[in-house]
Formats: C-alpha cells, structure tokens, sequence
C-alpha cells in the first residue's frame, strides 16, 4: 500500500512538472514525457494496477493543468498503460532493454495518436475542421522528440538498474 | 464456486461506490471537492511554470557563455547559473508584476490579474492556461493583457477557477486591428501556427512602411481600441495585385508571460 501511494504521488508530480515547468522550456524539452515514462516503467513490472493507477492520476493532474479538454490526457494515458501492459505480456515477453525502449517508443506515438484524435473529433463536434492548420508542424515536431524522449527513458532504465539493488521494493524491473 | 462469489462482491462494492459519488455529486460535495484540488493543483503549477520560464531564458542567456575551462571552475559555473536562474525566476516576477501594476494604474480598467500556470505543446494548437476563471468574471472572447497594455490573445475557454488563452499568434485567432500609419488602416489580424501574424487583403493604395505600430481596432465586440498588438516587420506587395500583406511581429513581452490580465470590463462592449 505504501509502495502504491508512493506511485501515485511520483506520477502525480511527475504530471505537475510536465504540464507547467516543461511546457515553459520549448520544443522539444516540452515534449518530453515523464509520466509516460513511470506508467511504462511499472508496465514493464507487469503490474497492471500500479500502472493503470499511475495513468489515471497522472491523466488528470495534467487534465487539470492543461489546455486540453479534460479527460483527454486521462483516456490517452490510460490506454496507452494497457497496450504497454498487453504487449510486454504478450509480445515483447523477453523484457530486455530494447523491449523496454520499443514499448517507450510505441506508445509515445499512441500516446499522441490519442490526443490528436480526441482533440479533432472535438473539434469536429464544434464544427470546424477535423485537421487543424499547423499539423504537419505537430506531427513533425512529435517525431522529432522522440529521440529525445527515448534517450530519458534509457537514462531512467540504467538509472533505476543500479538504484534496484538497494531498493528492490520500489523498482520493479525483471 | 468462490471465484464468481468474488466477483459479484467486487461488483456491489463498485456499484456502492459509484452510487455513493452520485448521491455526494448531487448534494454539490463531489463539486467542491474538485474545485479545491483543482485550484491547489494551478496553485502548485504556476510557480512551476514561472521556474521554467525563468530556467528557459538562463539557458538561452548563457548558450554563448560556454567556457573550456577546468572541472572545479565549471561546476562553480553551474551553481552560479544554478542561483542566478532563481534569481532569474523572482526578478521576472517582480518586472511582470510592476508593468501590470502600471497598466492598472494607467488604464483605470477592470482587469483581473491571473499567473499562467501551463503552455500549450501542441503545435495544432497555441495557448496558455492561466489560474482564473468564471469565479472572477472572466469570460470567453476577453482580452489579455501582458506587461504595460500589450494584447496577446483572447480568453478560448473558461472553468469556474481556470481559462484557456488562445494566443494571437494560433491559426484560429482572427483580431481586428488598425496601423498607426497616419491613416489609421483598418484589418484583419490573423495568427500563422504559432509562428507569426499578418494583416491580408490591405488596398494597395494604402502606405505602410516596417515600423508601424498596430492596435487594437475597437470595431471587434468587447475589444477597445488602442491596444497594442505588435509592430509591422515586412510587407509583400506585387504591382498587378489590387491587395498587400504586411507580417506583423509582437512585441517581446507576449513570449512566456508569468503573469498576464484580462480586461473584464471589456464584456459586452
């Protein structure tokens, strides 16, 4: 129980600093997502309440601080543990450290795949158009910091490799 | 046998717990509940973001100061840079603050002063959140203000403690604006992704030159003449054209403001 509660304040703070401090530093540090990181992390652990939690609150902390509409960052963060949890289960079974990169790099892209989508059919429900203008300069600019995001993640997995040996509570990795 | 027997007290226990979020709702709890976590989370957000404001222009101040000196002096370096970006955070504030307070002063208008707490990453979409909303007036097309009385964009969305800013610089904002070029030409500010804005359709016979400022028309409802929007920077005109474009760059002031004001008493003007 203490090990969840500390979880779910990491993915809440995590949330916080990614919807307000990042967003401040520019591309392509804005994109970098940290709570994606956590949720993908406790997915590698094939702990699907930890993650699928750590989803939900980190969805709608940023929810909350965000110009999105609310509920969008929840749904995509919360699908996006499932299809971590689902594919390290069922095909990316060896969790080595490239699965762990591949999973990280499959759903930042279904992580933005998912708000894109949720914030066009809003905008079809207002009327206007389901593809906005600046697109092609978002889909560019999500591409481009993947390698960014990649390279956190690969700093956080040999990070937390050493950090298991004296904390082999906390992290969960095989 | 016991395994349905779990799931069928897994699914009372939901379906008391959703039955007791509902009847809480209903009686406004679950309302104020979520006001108050809502309001401290912007609480917590808004120091972040001016953290990261203030870290952001350090960092671009200091790219040039990279020194190929030895490992002691370079991390002192680093602390100093460490101190100054704090430094950096509260001197920001303290500018921001100051023009507001002259703006205030100046202008004897009914704005209501509101920290940014977060920025949009979209680039579909460019705007910022800020921690007011419906509770202190604010209302969806107002404008908002940053520094000394410079318009940065127009209120998008509102929440009762929250609202969404869409800058001028977003692909859907359209202002109308006047240039101070003796005439006084009228036109339609449009955003371009975030990147710039420009004024089309100006009648040729009209003389603009890069320089000019340009405000705020007053012929858009709930917008007064006379803010300022930016300046012209370069105008595009083709002789057998009967129109010209002029790009029009914003001042210094809408990049990254901390804090911002929405002018209320603009409502229904």
């Amino acid at each position: 129980m203490r090990r969840l509660a500390i979880f779910f304040l990491a993915a809440g703070i995590l949330a916080l600093l990614h919807a307000s401090f990042f967003t401040a530093l520019g591309h392509p540090l804005s994109l970098i997502n940290l709570p994606l990181v956590l949720v993908v992390f406790l997915a590698v652990g094939l702990r699907t309440g930890p993650a699928v939690g750590a989803a939900i609150v980190s969805g709608t902390v940023m929810d909350a601080v965000s110009a999105v509409p609310f509920g969008t960052y929840t749904f995509a963060l919360t699908a996006v543990s499932l299809v971590a949890v689902l594919s390290l289960s069922t095909v990316l079974t060896h969790l080595s450290f490239i699965s762990f990169l591949g999973a990280n790099a499959g759903t930042y892209l279904i992580f933005h795949l998912s708000v894109f989508l949720t914030s066009s059919f809003g905008r079809l429900i207002t009327g206007d158009d389901f593809l906005p203008p600046g697109i092609w300069i978002a889909f560019i600019s999500v591409i481009s910091a993947l390698p960014i995001q990649l390279a956190v993640c690969a700093a956080v997995r040999l990070t937390a490799g050493r950090f298991r040996k004296r904390q082999p509570g906390l992290v969960m990795l095989r | 046998m016991s395994r349905p027997r779990n799931i069928g007290n897994k699914t009372v226990a939901v379906a008391a717990v959703a039955a007791v979020l509902v009847v809480l709702h209903l009686v406004g709890i679950v309302p104020a509940v979520a006001s108050i976590i809502s309001t401290s989370l912007l609480r917590l957000a808004a120091p972040a973001y001016g953290a990261g404001v203030a870290l952001e222009e350090t960092v671009t101040g200091d790219a040039a100061m990279d020194c190929p000196c030895g490992a002691g002096i370079a991390a002192e370096l680093d602390r100093i840079r460490a101190e100054n970006a704090k430094l950096q955070s509260v001197l920001l504030e303290n500018e921001e603050l100051k023009a507001a307070l002259s703006f205030r002063e100046r202008e004897g208008d009914r704005a209501v002063l509101a920290r940014v707490v977060s920025e949009s990453t979209d680039d579909a979409f460019h705007g910022l959140v800020i921690d007011r909303g419906a509770d202190d007036g604010i209302a969806k097309g107002q404008p908002v203000i940053a520094g000394e009385g410079t318009m940065i964009g127009k209120i998008s969305s509102v929440g009762r403690n929250r609202a969404t800013i869409t800058l001028l610089t977003d692909t859907l904002s359209k202002l109308a604006v006047s240039i101070q070029n003796g005439t006084g030409t009228l036109g339609v500010l449009e955003g371009d992704r975030g990147l710039s804005m420009s004024i089309a359709l100006i009648p040729q016979n009209e003389r603009l030159s890069p320089g000019d400022a340009v405000i705020t028309s007053g012929v858009e409802p709930g917008i007064r003449r006379g803010l300022a929007v930016g300046v012209i920077e370069k105008i595009y005109m083709q002789t057998q054209d009967p129109f010209q474009t002029a790009t029009v760059s914003p001042f210094a002031v809408a990049k990254h403001p901390v804090f911002v004001q929405v002018l209320i008493a603009e409502e229904g003007v």
